[in-house]
């Protein structure tokens, strides 16, 4: 049964409702897996003593109770990344309680915030059997520095609940979010080293302090966290570095301990706001448009994350494939520009913001618009683009604001719901930019998928973020899709194009770009910190 | 609740300052979590509304008279592209009252 099947289903009687409920469950079963070399009465003693610690209700083992937590649009056509069960603390201490259980039962646990991280695995583990640590019930904000600009908050708290908050205050602060903002929050995306749009936008960059349990059930606090009264003053929040090796890093991305609470950055609200839109007709035109934007970013006139988002992209957000084209082949440049054109959009279309005040951000313009337009592009406005729901979009996303219109995507096949994001990093020249398009159209086309992408210049690196998009009710595609996402890691990694991050199907395999001496190390730290390998095995490709 | 607000603008290293009033601290401390149960309004506007009010997205659920214990299915199950939501995330409890008020929306 598929979502469309269900929602005619709603005019149906309610005798006749309850039974399409109940199909849509037994349709989807839950996958349950036993913790590698645990007995199955050892893993019932472990959940029965996890119970006593965070209250039985918020233990899950039964089919029903990890449907929600095995959902995936990452390509699994065998499903081999099933959970034991998930586990939800609401405190640190529950979390510490929990640790020293699963060192006991060598019981692996996998720490999720939010679990909506939609390309890159959701909730479910790199590997088999793991009990997922759900921190979604440790959602406090604990503190909001209005002067320092800065944040503390849990890993449960949502980009939601940030904004509610400071709204209900009347802060003049901003946050930075990813596309999907309302149902992500700060501490899962930044320990991903995910990004945002606005000039904080490189989370992990605006990241200062965390509390971590350690894999032995112990608290660590970085930075100066571990300095008296630092978190009553505000220095804990307000400096990074602290003293000695900085060690926040080894704490993202990684699997060495359960980030409890993390002080991030807030960004002043500026007197004023501008965002812009350079909009270039060909395919071929990127080139240039990097050559541009690299001095642009790296002097900071252009301060914010820029994207440069193909036009095919910017059309999967609201429309669906066949409403464009119905070819089993990728969709070609040309049908992509026809639709493109329809709805004001280029081949590339290039957002980014100017934020100050209204004679700093006229100085700024300037310089801007003389580079582009000597690059052919249009450069716009909202006094142009004000009724353009792609250009309103990114004009809310580079002011921090939320929307979850990008989940659009997932829908671009089917209602299937396929997505897994592919996000290889380059130096931002534009001579980096032709090879990787050929390169990515050659493998998409090798299996029927469309070029969905863009580029993302942070600062001085461009991001080249792929969607792949598919229909994972179509098991013949959904087979495709993994094989097409493998061959796109091994490919680009053999002309030296590494993913910055990637997804829980696929760890394994970007780790292995990154070369066998780095793996070690990571093993080397990983046998030092956690020597049962209980916290997330598997995570980057660490075991 | 005024507050002072001493920016620096990472563009061009524009320095400027929003506004020079007295500081007040009280937002330490807030420990503010998602309240315990919310109203179902309030869990629509935070999670369903961002796509099934969006035309191009998800379809329109309100005014439909969904039956509440399709909704609670859905919720859970996350059928095709949609995601699910865990009970931590919305409580049993937050979904019944959902589920019954999105089944008598106009």
């Amino acid at each position: 049964m598929n979502r469309r099947d269900a929602l005619r289903a709603m005019g149906a009687t309610t005798l006749g409702l309850a039974t399409v409920a109940t199909g849509a469950t037994s349709m989807l079963p839950a996958k349950t897996m036993l913790p590698p070399g645990l007995s199955k009465k050892n893993f019932q003693n472990a959940t029965s003593a996890m119970r006593k610690i965070v209250g039985n209700e918020w233990v899950f083992v039964d089919e029903t109770g990890l449907l929600p937590y095995n959902k995936k649009y990452v390509p699994d056509p065998d499903e081999k990344r099933a959970p034991a069960g998930a586990v939800c603390p609401a405190s640190a201490e529950e979390v510490q309680a929990l640790i020293k259980l699963a060192n006991q039962y060598k019981l692996p646990l996998w720490p999720v915030s939010t679990g909506k991280n939609m390309g890159y695995g959701m909730a479910t583990p790199a590997t088999d059997g793991q009990m997922i640590l759900d921190l979604k019930r440790m959602n406090k904000i604990i503190s909001v520095d209005p002067e320092l600009c800065t944040a503390l908050v849990e890993p449960g708290v949502t980009y939601q609940q940030l904004a509610d908050y400071i709204e209900e205050h009347n802060l003049p602060l901003w946050i930075d979010v990813p596309t999907v903002g309302p149902i992500v929050g700060p501490v899962g995306n930044t320990l991903d080293r995910g990004v945002g749009y606005t000039p904080y936008g490189d989370h992990f960059m605006f990241q200062c302090g965390m509390e971590v349990v350690l894999p032995d059930g112990d608290i660590l606090r970085t930075g100066m966290g571990s300095v008296k009264n630092a978190e009553e003053n505000g220095i804990w929040q307000a400096f990074k570095w602290g003293y000695g090796p900085y060690i926040d890093g080894i704490f993202t991305q990684s699997n060495f301990g359960v980030v409890t609470k993390m002080g991030i950055w807030l960004m002043p609200k500026p007197p004023a706001y501008k965002p812009l839109v350079v909009r270039h007709k060909k395919v071929e035109d990127v080139h240039d448009l990097v050559e541009a934007m690299r001095p642009l970013r790296i002097s900071n006139v252009i301060p914010n994350v820029v994207l440069m988002m193909s036009g095919a992209y910017q059309l999967a957000m609201f429309q669906r494939r066949d409403e464009i084209w119905s070819g089993t082949e990728s969709m070609p440049d040309s049908a992509m520009l026809k639709a493109a054109e329809k709805v004001g959009l280029g081949a590339w279309n290039t957002y980014f913001a100017l934020y100050g005040t209204e004679e700093s951000i006229a100085i700024q313009e300037k310089i801007i618009r003389a580079t582009f337009e000597k690059t052919g592009g249009e450069v716009l406005t909202e006094n142009e683009m004000r009724d353009n729901p792609y250009f309103n979009h990114h004009a809310t996303l580079m002011r921090g604001g939320l929307s979850l219109e990008e989940v659009g995507l997932v829908r671009w096949r089917g209602a299937g719901g396929g997505l897994a994001w592919f996000a290889p990093v380059a130096s931002a020249r534009g001579n980096e930019t032709t090879g990787q398009i050929e390169l990515a159209k050659e493998i998409l086309a090798k299996y029927g998928f469309d070029y969905t992408a863009a580029f993302a210049i942070g600062w001085r690196e461009l991001h080249h973020i792929l969607a792949l998009l598919y229909d994972r009710s179509n098991p013949q595609e959904h087979e495709k899709a993994e094989k097409c996402y493998a061959e796109l890691v091994q490919r680009f990694g053999e002309k030296g194009w590494a993913a910055y991050r990637t997804g829980t199907n696929s760890m394994d395999l970007v780790a292995d770009q990154y070369g066998s001496k780095n793996r070690e190390f990571n093993k080397l730290l990983k046998n030092a910190i956690d020597p049962n390998n209980i916290l997330a095995p598997g995570k980057s490709g660490i075991l | 609740m005024k507050h002072c607000i001493q920016s620096l603008c990472t563009g061009l290293a524009l320095s400027f300052v929003v506004c020079s009033a007295t500081a007040d601290k009280t937002t330490n401390d807030v420990s503010t979590a998602t309240p315990e149960k919310r109203q179902a309004i309030s869990v629509y506007r935070a999670t369903c509304s961002y796509c099934h009010d969006h035309e191009g997205i998800a379809p329109k659920i309100r005014g439909r008279a969904i039956p509440p214990a399709l909704t609670k299915t859905l919720v859970r199950v996350g059928l095709g592209a949609m995601p699910t939501f865990r009970k931590t995330e919305i409580s049993d409890e937050e979904l019944e009252a959902l589920a019954n008020w999105l089944s008598t929306t106009h």
